[in-house]
């Protein structure tokens, strides 16, 4: 493997996945600048593999399970921060979406399962937007592929009474 | 709907939360610039491959650095901002001879090269970047400095471009990515056409030019393209069929936006070069108009050629319309005079029978009518053919658009 084609695998890899990376960060964490900074550091990881020559089976897990821990440790951190100092809610950077539309559609949906568990937000994310199987979504949170269909199950309820689908 | 799938479709709403593009383009630059320093290491080697140089056996030292020519263009790079980037974005609108040329072509080109990953956004860039030579030898000619030298020098890179482009091309096709190979050659055969003649009209004009050879040459790529693109044959594979239905929305399009530059360049024009480019529009309306009346009768292949005219002349006209204005800001010459010889150039060729108006016609003979009154009989016959429900708006669209939009122009 030389510089080049491991240059090219990177870049293509944050093509394909920079933004479902950066979705689940924003959910994570809240905060626009945040993610940004988590999806570049979530992506640098990657890069370390990469450098070694490293097969990689299924990158796509593999980035959402640097990101997981990542934020595990961003909470960590957090938790040692008073209240005061608590990140507040981002707002979506003006350039991210001229149209204002689909703006208020999104901004709707997250305002919805705000007040949602991180747990719930989570599956939800992953299973109904980023298309993760159960068994792929419980590699990434390090769970057992039950313990995330009965999750997901009882979230999707809970959505859909909230929405009353 | 099922419950689940409501869910689903009303989650999936948050798939539009994305890096924005300037937050995008500076990790992507950042994380190359780590990658870069923190170079793929070689196997069985703990160091990175800039620390096995024979000159530095411990340690990287800037020579070895500088020795690679990707970190000689992040350095550059790097050096360009601290200076500012404003040297950058000055060289933008360089030419040949001009003192930041360089800079436009070997830096600020390779950048975008660098970011363009893939197949097809290569080829595309390639496609752009001769349409950005091309713009360059129109500036030339308008100061009558378009010289053998210049000329030569932008043939060899024009050249270089095309070839890419055609490589690239053949590459999405032999992959059995139509969209892409037919939207990159019917892209660069129009503003090969459109530029040809521009330049013929310039070369004539403006005193000082001795641009002959670098014309003929574009126009020997044009056909080229256009002999790639009739030859070029489609199956009738699910993909194919995919494929051919996405070229034909992105000439849709690209069509929405030449007719809304055609609109807003009305009182810029004289009318008679507006009326013109209005034919002009009207045909590549036509031969998109053809395209669906093709895919839906199942008949692929003149689906396929039909969507590439549509393209080319859209391309085509855009290409004109730029020059237009353009000109008229540049130099005192009246666009109109311009305008109208470029079409009687365009006409002549069409009629005398050398060999660009032999692939011209192998092109289009399956599908895409030429003339105006052809325009209106294809289109009735269109609407009267539809049935499929969701192809048939398209179609009653195209027909509403060829009466009024190519004079008013679409509300975009």
């Amino acid at each position: 493997m030389n510089q080049d084609t491991q240059e090219k695998v990177f870049v293509e890899s944050f093509s394909e996945y920079g933004d479902a990376i950066f979705r689940f960060c924003r959910l994570k964490v809240s905060n626009i600048e945040l993610a940004e900074d988590m999806t570049q550091e979530v992506f640098t990881r990657y890069w370390q593999y990469l450098r070694d020559g490293k097969e990689m089976t299924n990158t796509r897990s593999f980035l959402y399970t640097i990101a997981n821990n990542l934020a595990k440790d961003w909470y960590k951190k957090k938790k040692a921060v008073s209240l005061d100092d608590r990140v507040d809610s981002g707002h979506l950077p003006s350039d991210t979406c001229a149209n204002p539309e689909i703006m208020a559609s999104y901004q709707e949906v997250l305002d919805a399962i705000e007040d949602m568990e991180l747990k719930d937000k989570e599956v939800l994310l992953l299973k109904h937007v980023e298309g993760l199987e159960p068994k792929d979504i419980a590699e990434v949170l390090e769970e057992t592929a039950n313990t995330i269909s009965v999750r997901l199950n009882r979230a999707t309820k809970r959505l859909q009474q909230k929405l009353h689908i | 709907m099922n419950k689940d799938d409501k869910t689903t479709e009303y989650l999936k709403k948050l798939k539009d939360i994305k890096l924005s593009e300037s937050s995008r383009v500076r990790i992507q630059n950042n994380l190359l610039e780590y990658a870069r320093f923190h170079g793929v290491r070689v196997a069985g080697d703990s160091r990175s491959i800039e620390q096995v140089s024979p000159l530095s056996t411990r340690r990287t030292s800037l020579f070895t650095v500088f020795k690679q020519p990707k970190v000689m263009t992040a350095a550059i790079i790097a050096i360009m901002l601290i200076a500012g980037g404003g040297t950058s974005y000055a060289a933008e609108g360089a030419v040949p001879g001009d003192f930041l040329y360089p800079i436009k072509v070997e830096v600020n080109e390779s950048v975008k090269s660098a970011l363009a990953i893939g197949n097809e956004a290569e080829a595309r860039l390639q496609a752009r970047l001769a349409e950005e030579r091309l713009e360059e030898a129109e500036k030339l000619a308008t100061r009558g400095e378009l010289t053998a030298d210049a000329s030569a020098d932008i043939n060899t890179r024009l050249k270089a471009h095309a070839d890419e482009a055609e490589e690239r091309s053949a590459k999405a096709e032999a992959n059995g990515d139509y969209e892409s190979s037919a939207t990159v050659r019917a892209s660069l055969e129009g503003s090969f056409r459109a530029y040809a003649d521009i330049l013929t009209d310039l070369n004539a004009r403006v005193s000082g030019n001795d641009g002959a050879t670098l014309i003929a040459n574009v126009r020997t790529y044009a056909d080229a393209a256009a002999t790639a693109q009739a030859t070029a044959t489609v199956g009738v594979s699910a993909d194919a069929r995919a494929d051919i239905e996405s070229t034909i929305k992105r000439a849709d399009t690209l069509l929405a936006n030449v007719e809304a530059k055609v609109a807003r360049a009305e009182n810029e024009v004289s009318a008679e070069a507006y009326a013109r480019a209005e034919v002009k529009l009207a045909e590549a309306v036509s031969a998109q108009a053809e395209a669906k009346a093709s895919f839906r009768s199942e008949m692929y292949q003149a689906a396929y050629t039909s969507v590439q005219a549509a393209i080319r002349i859209a391309n085509e006209v855009s290409a004109m319309i730029d020059s237009m204005l353009r000109l008229q800001v540049d130099v005192d010459v009246r666009t109109d005079t311009v305008i109208n010889s470029v079409l009687n150039v365009r006409t002549e060729t069409e009629i005398h029978g050398d060999a660009e108006t032999d692939t011209r016609t192998e092109t289009r003979s399956d599908a895409a009518p030429d003339t105006e009154s052809e325009t209106d009989s294809s289109v009735d016959v269109e609407v009267d053919a539809s049935a499929d429900t969701r192809l048939d708006t398209d179609v009653v669209d195209v027909e509403a658009e060829t009466d009024t939009s190519v004079r008013g122009g679409l509300n975009l």
